[in-house]
């Protein structure tokens, strides 16, 4: 009987440690917890529960999104417009509130209820324009990323909208067993989406489209169904993160949102979900949320200007993904 | 928008040119551009609504452009503006960075068009542009000094600075680092934060500094008032450590001065906005009417605390 | 015989985990045609790669033409010495002319600037000369996969090659393609070129070849002169035992309704383009039988079956699946949902997730049936039918977390027809089931497809090899130039009659016996 010669992972006990294959898995965790005792030792508050409670709770804006980012871009494409549709579904649920008086019982109720069609309705847009017309992700979502950042400055008249009541705000600043509602948010939206991701038929053929678009047609997927379903639900997530910025904020800003977008692929690149798709997870776009998000704070912490800040972020970047990708090139040897 | 400012321009001039001949004695009126560095801020908002009621009071056409913050977007306004046929009589202009704008400006006084800077200057133009607007440096310096009044025994101060590129934002922070230096080595600042003018930014930032503090500082000065207000957002979220920090602000807008009659803000400056751009519309009307050259004009920073209001 | 133009030694080549070759030896002489043998993951490819310089060796030595090669040369070092390698996958780019593939990196110029009409003009005269009907100036994503390999051989043979070194040339070629590179290749060697010839095809390797090297199992087993072994001497060297294709017995003719009918399928009969036309195509198929579509590349197979699947549409056409009207298919998932199920002709780029495990590649179409409370994967409903069709079909793999991309051909061939098995298909579609295939994987995939008849299933197998299509189908369906030609009962098929009833020419000309 001829022995198997093909496959990689059968390895025999005892061999040296593989350590791109170590770094490779849990590379990005180790990154984690070095950059928490690096600024843990530059000063001890970077640990305190104040600080911890900041960082979870802006991790939670854009990671809620990360989430929504991962199923984009495992099916190969990706979103460049969450940014503005952030800023856009809270303006118009904040041009709405203050229509119907501003302060009344369940004011949040209507804004998340806004938030979330708003933003689940542009996604639809953006999802439909990509599979009916073949234009590329890219190009829609960039026009995306201008026409919702005009579109917001439009509804905001130039000023920001604030004065949301106490039960709206709530959603930004208030705690559930000392945990801040943002971040419990964020728990349900991971939760859920790794849940789906791994879990469904419907993950599965996320990832089959992402892997080989033709194969997964020609395994029965309606492919056209799945890519358009990705954007309604980061356009979804959008929404339900502008609600809770500015929940959190107090107000509604033309401004909100800015670059968003790099930061959100940049949590997912990070997390080791490929750009090309089929490949990575929600786990992962946790944890890169999480290194971001530490990155981020700790920067501000030693007095980093904000201009270092973008230029280390962006080596970080570049670093996680080439890594990532020499790491898989040494599963070569297919035959 | 721009699209539709342009016919909506050239209607206004046509309507104006139709106007002429039953005002056969009276001159065409005169366009001016209004060039703010940022609309959506609340003292801009203020400077803009004081414009449009002086306009309407000297009876000259004045046209608003928003530089959305964008040093870029702002000069691109003004070039259109200098270029287009026919061009604007003159321009008041809130220059958004202190370099940035000087080509535009340049562009201006090559092209003979009047122009004047208000609330903020700029460094280096070809020939000196009259500027109508306070000493910032002493705006900062009257804001440094309340802390020191009210708090002989030293203070841990949190500073929060406005935009890095403003001239505004240049001598404001430098008035303030300067007279508490002077104050004397109990006078600390402990954390010194850019945060943009912006109410948001300032929020995040002093979150974020209360939590990296050992202790609270004692005063949070804020180079304006939405900043101020953005602390105050900031130390209230943070809870019981977080009150009894003082918050001072700049501007004396509205909102601000009723924070400060609550007691949640102790202090802020007038820079009496209504007042410069009134000034700058003057002189710019009486140049274009009369060739009166243009005169810088220094307005007075006031302190406004609460017992000053009523 | 002329003096030695390569000779390679002691090569070894590790992997994480796998020592994918132990030591191989390969003496190529100057101006013959070498066959280079071996069962897939007996290190073929793996050697290739490090000739042609895309991987270095571990160790080992490679002297070319009297001069002792540099490991870490790369690929285009190793081609300005001589030696041009052309890859079963293809290395075009899809978006460019064919012209422009073949002379990319070395256009022709004129005055510094590229001479575009001296390109298109010696492009094209090297395709006439292969007697293809393609042009320069195509661009090669409209291009057949069996064009594509034109183009791949055209651009060789604008090198200087001294050794030019063939991995599967005739995958993706049928019929009088093959005789034409034969020609060619024979030519190539009158002016004292070296082939490297790496086939599964053995009679053509009988044909063709003045000598031969075996590797198995990543070591050297033995070479010697073609003429002096049979081809089951060769299987049984390659495999280490005796295989046979195997041969369809005699099976009763079926009778009664077909279980499928596909009646006066057209497309594109009126448009002026160039697109692939389908002419009034009708075939019928029973329960338990397997025809076969044999027909030249470009001649309509593929087609046809995709449209039955529901991958691409037609103009006109009735399709009945036993006995009740499924057309119009608009779509696979509605063609898997009528029963009909296809592996597809390209597995690395149609039908294979390579990136994923074995797992999730076997269960992707048939994850309705594999679900708990309807919207979550039943895993261990899906490990169950991993392992069952491993034995079934006696895949080789590790685990069911293997990725696919890590399995030799036959095996993922073997995956993707329990993909399709496991859906249980009223129809079975097979499109080129044993390209790239070894021998003994071969014939286990059709003793599958028997087993598959035997159970009721209707199976039509399309194949350029003719020695494959008779051996294995009931009936044999011809296809020229988008049109049926004929149903030929399997009992009465001879490569003569099919050769007849598939060629191109102009004219109707016979064409003669092909010696054994």
């Amino acid at each position: 009987m001829t022995i198997s010669t093909t496959s990689p992972t059968a390895v025999s006990g005892g061999r040296k440690f593989d350590f791109v294959s170590f770094l490779e898995k849990y590379g990005v965790a180790l990154v984690l917890v070095l950059l928490i005792i690096f600024f843990t030792s530059q000063n001890e508050r970077f640990l305190s529960v104040r600080n911890v409670t900041n960082i979870l709770t802006e991790v939670s804006i854009y990671g809620i999104i990360a989430v929504g980012m991962t199923f984009v871009i495992l099916t190969g494409g990706v979103d460049l417009a969450v940014g503005s549709l952030l800023a856009f579904a809270a303006m118009c649920a904040a041009v709405i509130i203050q229509a119907m008086g501003m302060s009344f019982a369940l004011s949040w109720l209507v804004a998340l209820l806004v938030c979330c069609v708003v933003g689940g309705a542009a996604g639809l847009l953006h999802g439909v324009t990509i599979t009916r017309f073949n234009v590329p992700p890219f190009i829609v979502t960039l026009g995306g990323l201008t026409v919702w950042r005009g579109a917001t400055l439009i509804l905001s008249g130039g000023g920001p909208i604030s004065g949301f009541d106490a039960g709206f705000r709530w959603w930004g600043r208030g705690q559930v067993l000392a945990i801040p509602v943002p971040v419990l948010v964020l728990l349900v939206v991971a939760a859920t989406g790794y849940v789906v991701a791994t879990y469904t038929r419907y993950g599965r053929q996320v990832y089959a489209v992402g892997g080989n678009r033709e194969a997964a047609r020609l395994s029965g997927v309606n492919v056209n169904q799945i890519l358009v379903s990705v954007y309604v639900i980061i356009g979804f997530l959008a929404g339900l993160s502008g609600f809770l910025l500015a929940a959190r904020l107090g107000s509604a800003e033309a401004v909100a949102g800015t670059s968003y977008e790099l930061r959100v692929i940049a949590a997912v690149v990070i997390g080791g979900t490929s750009l090309f798709g089929g490949l990575g997870g929600v786990g992962g776009t946790i944890i890169g949320s999480m290194l971001l998000g530490v990155l981020l704070n700790g920067l501000v912490m030693i007095d980093v200007s904000a201009y270092y800040q973008q230029v280390i972020i962006g080596v970080i970047i570049v670093l996680a993904v080439a890594f990532d990708t020499y790491a898989k090139s040494r599963h070569g040897g297919k035959k | 928008m721009k699209t539709l400012l342009r016919p909506i321009v050239l209607a206004m001039l046509s309507l104006g040119a139709l106007a002429t001949p039953c005002q056969a004695q009276q001159e065409p009126q005169k366009t001016i551009l209004v060039s703010l560095s940022n609309a959506s801020e609340p003292f801009m908002t203020m400077l803009r609504a004081e414009a449009e009621n002086e306009a309407s009071r000297l009876n000259v056409l004045v046209i608003f452009e928003d530089g959305k913050g964008d040093s870029a977007q702002q000069a691109n306004d003004l070039e259109n503006a200098i270029s287009k046929k026919p061009s604007v009589d003159g321009i008041v202009v809130a220059p958004n960075d202190v370099y940035a704008l000087v080509p535009a400006i340049d562009l201006a006084l090559e092209k003979g068009v009047p122009i004047i800077t208000v609330d903020r200057r700029i460094y280096g133009a070809s020939k000196p542009v009259p500027h109508v607007g306070i000493d910032n440096v002493t705006g900062g310096r009257v804001l440094a000094q309340w802390v020191v009044h009210n708090f002989p025994n030293g203070a841990r101060i949190l500073h929060l600075t406005g935009q890095p590129g403003s001239s505004t934002g240049i001598e404001r922070a430098e008035g303030v680092r300067d007279e508490l230096r002077e104050a004397g080595a109990k006078y600390q600042i402990v954390a010194d934060v850019p945060a943009n003018w912006s109410r948001s930014e300032a929020q995040t930032a002093t979150e974020r500094q209360l939590a990296f503090l050992k202790q609270p500082p004692e005063v949070v000065i804020a180079d304006n008032d939405d900043m101020a207000m953005g602390a105050l957002q900031g130390i209230h979220l943070g809870g019981a450590d977080g009150s009894g920090v003082k918050v001072v602000g700049f501007d004396a807008l509205p909102f601000a001065l009723a924070k400060l009659r609550e007691g949640a803000l102790s202090a802020t400056v007038d820079q009496q906005g209504g007042q410069q751009i009134r000034l700058a519309l003057q002189r710019l009307v009486d140049k274009l009417r009369t060739g009166k050259d243009m005169e810088s004009a220094k307005v007075d920073p006031i302190l406004v605390t609460a017992d000053k209001l009523n | 015989m002329s003096g030695v133009l390569l000779k390679i030694e002691g090569i070894k080549k590790y992997f994480p985990g796998v020592k994918a070759l132990d030591g191989v030896n390969l003496e190529v002489w100057k101006g013959e045609v070498h066959a280079l043998l071996g069962e897939n993951g007996a290190g073929k490819s793996t050697l290739l790669k490090i000739l042609s310089g895309a991987q270095p060796a571990d160790e080992g030595t490679i002297d070319f033409d009297g001069e002792r090669l540099d490991g870490h040369d790369t690929p285009m070092m190793r081609q300005k010495k001589g030696v041009i390698t052309i890859y079963q996958e293809f290395n075009l780019l899809p978006a460019l002319s064919v012209a422009e593939n073949m002379y990319l990196s070395r256009e022709p110029l004129r005055n510094g600037l590229i001479d575009w009409s001296k390109m298109y003009a010696d492009a094209q005269k090297i395709i006439d000369d292969l007697g293809l009907a393609l042009s320069a100036k195509s661009e090669v994503r409209v291009l057949s996969v069996a064009e594509q390999q034109m183009v791949e051989i055209s651009k060789a043979l604008t090198m200087n090659a001294k050794l030019i070194v063939m991995d599967e040339p005739t995958a993706a070629l049928s019929g009088r393609e093959v005789d034409k590179l034969h020609e060619i290749i024979a030519g190539l060697k009158a002016r004292g070129i070296s082939i490297i010839y790496v086939s599964h095809k053995l009679n053509e390797v009988k044909k063709m070849c003045d000598r031969y090297t075996v590797f198995r199992d990543g070591k050297y087993v033995s070479s010697g002169e073609v003429a002096d072994v049979t081809v089951k001497d060769i299987v049984r060297i390659m495999v280490g035992r005796d295989v046979e294709m195997l041969k369809r017995g005699k099976v009763a003719a079926a009778t009664g309704s077909p279980m499928l009918k596909v009646v006066g399928v057209s497309r594109g009969a009126h448009s002026g383009s160039h697109a692939m036309k389908l002419r009034d195509m009708s075939v019928e198929v029973q329960a338990g039988e397997i025809i076969g579509f044999a027909g030249l590349v470009g001649a309509g197979r593929t087609e046809l079956a995709r449209v039955i699947f529901g991958a691409d549409g037609s103009d006109e056409g009735v399709i009945y699946l036993n006995g009740t009207k499924i057309s119009p298919i608009v779509s696979p998932q509605k063609g898997l949902e009528s029963g009909i199920a296809l592996v597809p002709e390209d597995r690395k780029q149609q039908g294979c997730f390579l990136s994923h495990s074995i797992r999730q590649n076997m269960s992707l179409p048939n994850l309705k049936n594999l679900s708990k409370w309807s919207y979550f994967v039943d895993q261990k409903a899906e490990l169950s039918l991993v392992e069952s069709y491993r034995k079934k079909l006696s895949i080789k793999m590790a685990n069911e977390a293997v990725l696919i991309g890590t399995l030799s051909g036959g095996n993922q061939q073997k995956v993707l027809l329990a993909r399709c098995m496991a859906l249980q298909p009223k129809v079975l579609i097979v499109d080129e089931p044993t390209r790239g295939i070894d021998v003994g994987a071969k014939a286990e995939v059709h003793q599958v497809l028997f087993d598959m008849a035997q159970a009721g299933v209707a199976v039509i197998v399309i194949s350029s090899e003719l020695q494959e299509v008779m051996a294995v189908c009931d009936r044999i369906v011809t296809f020229r130039e988008g049109q049926i030609t004929g149903v030929t009962p399997g009992a009465e098929a001879t490569e003569e009659k099919l050769m007849n009833l598939m060629a191109i020419g102009v004219g109707e000309r016979e064409v003669h016996a092909i010696p054994a």
